[in-house]
């Protein structure tokens, strides 16, 4: 099964098991940059032990990014409960310099949010 | 939390079925500034596309400003078009018509006015008239007409009247012009036993020759003559008592005209 996006409050939301692949649109070319992709159990980690899952993307061409998420990684992810486990995912803009930014969480009070919720018929929810 | 109903209100995106994913969300970065210094920093070559951009973005707002200087220099002309326009304005207005009009004394205004206004009764009263008019010109030819065809309407026209031309006699033999067509009358006395007269039509000879046996009686011719025609008179031993011209029916003078009884 695919991923469900909202893309106005930018919540995603995935089955344990199925993979897929979120693009993210920029409004300028991001070349030369390095992003980083994350989905921790906090809105603002401050422990590496909360990140989940954590991927890096170099040699970016034009203003585009794809974010593939495996079927394993998901996996990763547990649910809570009422069926469903809530993580937050991020989106970081920085260089081999040292510059930083954050991208996502954004300025416009949108939370980032990643459901997971169990495969249909799974009874093994990974807790 | 109901993730049943919340899993089905929003978008699927099938990335494995091939459907576009591009744009799926879309990330604004808006401290460009920062993230321009930190691309030239890390690279000088590597914003190079980022200034390509920003240079097309400049080349664009340079066209744009072009325009809107144009746009202004053409702004420049706005009030005085305006003002153009306010006096062609006043030059048409309602008052300035008016004026214009009633100094030329081209059109009444106000009796414009009332003769729109009372256009339907003119109008109405016209077309009531010439009726009138027609049909009382209609039963005057209908009138005339059954007249014209009279039988004894039309063979009264040729004959006598009562309107005649006193005629001053002259010496016999003298001639006479007559005035129209009618019949002249000549009345004469006999003064002795061998008396006798003649009226002659001068073109032909034809003519009414009468003699007069007794003395102091008299004797008359009545002929009819034409237009124009010269009738000549000769007697002897008598004396022309009465000479006249009878105009017709159809052509007797009516009394103002001068015709005598």
């Amino acid at each position: 099964m695919p991923f469900s996006i909202n893309k106005e409050n930018l919540s995603i939301k995935a089955r344990r098991g199925d993979s897929g692949v979120i693009v993210f649109e920029f409004n300028m070319p991001i070349d030369n940059f390095m992003i980083d992709f994350c989905i921790s159990k906090r809105l603002d980690s401050t422990s590496k032990n909360d990140v989940i899952i954590s991927k890096c993307y170099k040699n970016i061409s034009g203003n585009l990014l794809e974010v593939d998420i495996s079927s394993e990684e998901t996996k990763m992810l547990k649910i809570g409960d009422n069926f469903v486990g809530q993580y937050f995912w991020s989106l970081k803009l920085h260089n081999e310099l040292g510059f930083n930014m954050t991208l996502i969480p954004d300025k416009f009070n949108r939370t980032p949010r990643f459901f997971v919720y169990p495969k249909i018929g799974e009874c093994e929810y990974g807790q | 939390m109901d993730n049943k109903n919340n899993f089905d209100d929003i978008k699927v995106l099938d990335v494995k079925s091939g459907i576009s994913a591009h744009g799926d969300i879309q990330v604004k970065i808006n401290d460009l500034p920062e993230v321009l210094l930190a691309a030239h920093n890390s690279n000088p070559n590597a914003h190079k596309n980022l200034l390509g951009k920003l240079i097309e973005k400049t080349e664009a707002l340079t066209i744009a400003v072009d325009e809107l200087q144009d746009n202004l220099v053409l702004a420049d002309d706005v009030p005085t078009k305006i003002s153009e326009l306010e006096n062609d304005l006043n030059f048409v207005s309602e008052e300035s018509l008016v004026e214009a009009l009633e100094k030329r004394q081209i059109v009444n205004l106000e009796t414009l006015k009332e003769n729109l206004d009372n256009r339907d009764s003119v109008i109405q009263n016209n077309i009531t008239l010439n009726v009138n008019t027609l049909s009382s010109r209609i039963e005057e030819i209908e009138t005339n007409i059954a007249f014209a065809t009279d039988p004894e309407t039309i063979s009264s026209y040729s004959m006598p009247s009562d309107k005649y031309i006193a005629l001053t006699a002259g010496a016999s033999g003298a001639s006479y012009t007559m005035p129209a067509n009618g019949m002249i009358y000549c009345l004469v006395k006999c003064n002795a036993t061998n008396a006798w007269f003649n009226v002659k039509r001068s073109l032909t000879g034809s003519r009414h020759q009468i003699p007069i046996g007794v003395v102091n009686s008299h004797a008359a011719v009545e002929m009819p003559v034409s237009k124009g025609e010269i009738i000549e008179i000769t007697y002897t031993s008598s004396t022309i008592a009465t000479l006249g011209f009878l105009y017709l029916n159809g052509n007797a003078p009516k009394d103002e005209d001068g015709g005598e009884n």
